[in-house]
């Protein structure tokens, strides 16, 4: 897979996938594998988000905004006192985010593969 | 009428200089003065049941129901229930029983008229002849000797009046009569919630409605778009979303409250046609699945069924499946362990392949039911365990 694409394809980042849908979670991990990209995760419960948020070695993460009936922001400060960027997915779209996360990138679902690379390759670029 | 009303409210100071003060229509102090009839809590009970009745009847029309029994136990000439408009500004009579009732479906500005008034004291008050400083009442006839109003709360909010009409001065409303209005207030908030309770059911029931057909655009778009696809691939591709359809049958039936473990297992299977053989076997106690584990659970054993059809014990006309699941004795453990045990079929070869079948039941289950999954490839058969929290379970 890796040969066949072209080389600016591959991203090579860690991405921590924050997603309790099974099946959207395995959709994000293969579009992320067609960028090069590694999911780390992806993990479907709060508390485990949190602690991966805190100890893994992270280049970005995507975070579904509700997670089993809990809202993932706890996650997002995790990453934001460590300066790691995330890129939120929700159904809702940035009006069911929290007034203080409306301006992060966020990816309505359902998002193609291009949106998606376009959200990462944004909030990555920005940190560099 | 209500386009008359709003036309009809003074625009400016001058107007309303001519108007009679608040203090001019209303007698509400009076009330505990009066000579007060006693309470017959007997005819108040039988009215309330009768009213929980066609509650359960027609809750359509149970705001008219409403205004009728208010007429019957204050022993008003008019009555009537007024609600806040949707869009805030006006108020609409929404049921209207006696003298009144050809002015049903009228009503009062939101800021100008009596409902406000109770609205902004939040508290009971009782008018006389109204139209002296809300001019637009003198079209709503017979005129009002003396109005009462009560505010009317749903979910804490006050969301309009309840109300009770004397036409002449035959009578005088007194402390018994604001008692049984308070009391028929309290009655409907909670009967308004039911019914709007019951609006939520009707809501659900399109929403599944919906998602069902949504399920089959997509499988449309599928088959148009897929056109050139090897009709193998569009058909395990349809049998999944249908899989997916069928789960949510289950759960639509129980109002989305759970679905059924044993259930599930045999509507998943069914399409196999494997459990009339006898060749598919489901062991284990009676357990409610919430629909997120119901869901995920329903795709994995597809993909289950569907890898023991092409390769496993459902491809040879002698093999068996076993679901057996149990829960852990009390007090030890919180996990229940379901098992998936295929023998009979023909030697089992651990493929290296990692199809989407097998990174649903690898990946996406243990993330979904937040437990583990082991997928074995035994020679006698493949084996699947799935170990999940109780806390997944109930």
């Amino acid at each position: 897979m890796a040969e066949a694409s072209p080389p600016r394809q591959n991203l090579g980042l860690r991405v921590l996938v924050v997603e309790d849908e099974m099946l959207v979670a395995l959709l994000l991990q293969e579009m992320l594998a067609v960028f090069g990209c590694a999911v780390v995760g992806p993990v479907g419960r709060l508390q485990k988000a949190i602690d991966m948020a805190k100890r893994e070695a992270l280049d970005l993460a995507i975070l579904d905004v509700n997670i089993n009936g809990r809202e993932v922001y706890p996650v997002a400060e995790v990453l934001a006192a460590r300066g790691i960027p995330f890129v939120f997915a929700t159904g809702y779209g940035k009006g069911g985010l929290r007034p203080t996360y409306r301006d992060c990138p966020t990816l309505q679902k359902p998002f193609r593969e291009y949106e998606l690379r376009m959200a990462v390759e944004s909030v990555t670029s920005e940190k560099s | 009428m209500e386009g008359e009303n709003r036309s009809s409210r003074p625009d400016e100071k001058g107007d309303l200089a001519n108007l009679a003060p608040l203090a001019d229509i209303t007698r509400t102090d009076e009330l505990w003065r009066r000579p007060n009839r006693l309470p017959d809590y007997e005819r108040e009970n039988r009215a309330l049941v009768a009213l929980v009745q066609a509650l359960a009847d027609s809750p359509a029309t149970i705001l008219q129901t409403l205004a009728d029994t208010v007429l019957q136990l204050v022993d008003a000439d008019s009555s009537g229930l007024s609600l806040l408009a949707k869009d805030g500004n006006h108020f609409y009579w929404a049921a209207i029983a006696g003298g009144w009732r050809p002015h049903l479906g009228g009503g009062t500005p939101r800021d100008f008229g009596p409902c406000n008034d109770v609205l902004d004291r939040n508290a009971p008050i009782l008018f006389t002849h109204w139209e002296r400083r809300y001019p637009y009442l003198a079209e709503a006839t017979p005129l009002a000797e003396e109005g009462l109003l009560v505010p009317f709360h749903v979910e804490g909010k006050t969301v309009g009046t309840i109300w009770a009409i004397l036409h002449d001065e035959r009578r005088q409303f007194d402390a018994e009569d604001l008692r049984r209005l308070r009391s028929l207030s309290r009655f409907a908030s909670a009967a308004y919630q039911a019914v709007q309770f019951q609006h939520a059911e009707v809501l659900v029931k399109e929403l599944n409605h919906r998602v069902k057909n949504t399920l089959a655009t997509v499988q449309s778009i599928a088959a148009h778009t897929l056109s050139s696809v090897d009709a193998v691939v569009k058909d395990r591709f349809y049998a999944r979303l249908v899989a997916l359809s069928r789960t949510h049958d289950l759960l639509a039936l129980a109002g989305w409250e759970g679905a059924d473990l044993r259930e599930l297992l045999l509507q998943e299977l069914e399409p196999f046609r494997a459990a009339e053989a006898g060749r598919f076997v489901v062991d284990g106690p009676d357990l409610k699945l919430p629909p997120k584990s119901a869901l995920a659970l329903g795709m994995a054993f597809h993909e289950l069924a569907t890898n023991a059809a092409k390769y496993g014990a459902f491809s040879t006309s002698s093999g068996q499946v076993r679901a057996r699941w149990e829960l852990p004795p009390s007090g030890r453990g919180e996990a229940l362990r379901l098992r998936w045990v295929e023998s009979g079929g023909p030697p089992v070869k651990d493929s290296s392949r990692r199809g989407f079948g097998r990174m649903l039941i690898e990946t996406g289950l243990p993330l979904e039911l937040d437990g583990t999954v082991d997928l074995a490839f035994a020679a006698e058969g493949v084996v699947c365990t799935i170990d999940l929290p109780l806390s997944t379970v109930n």
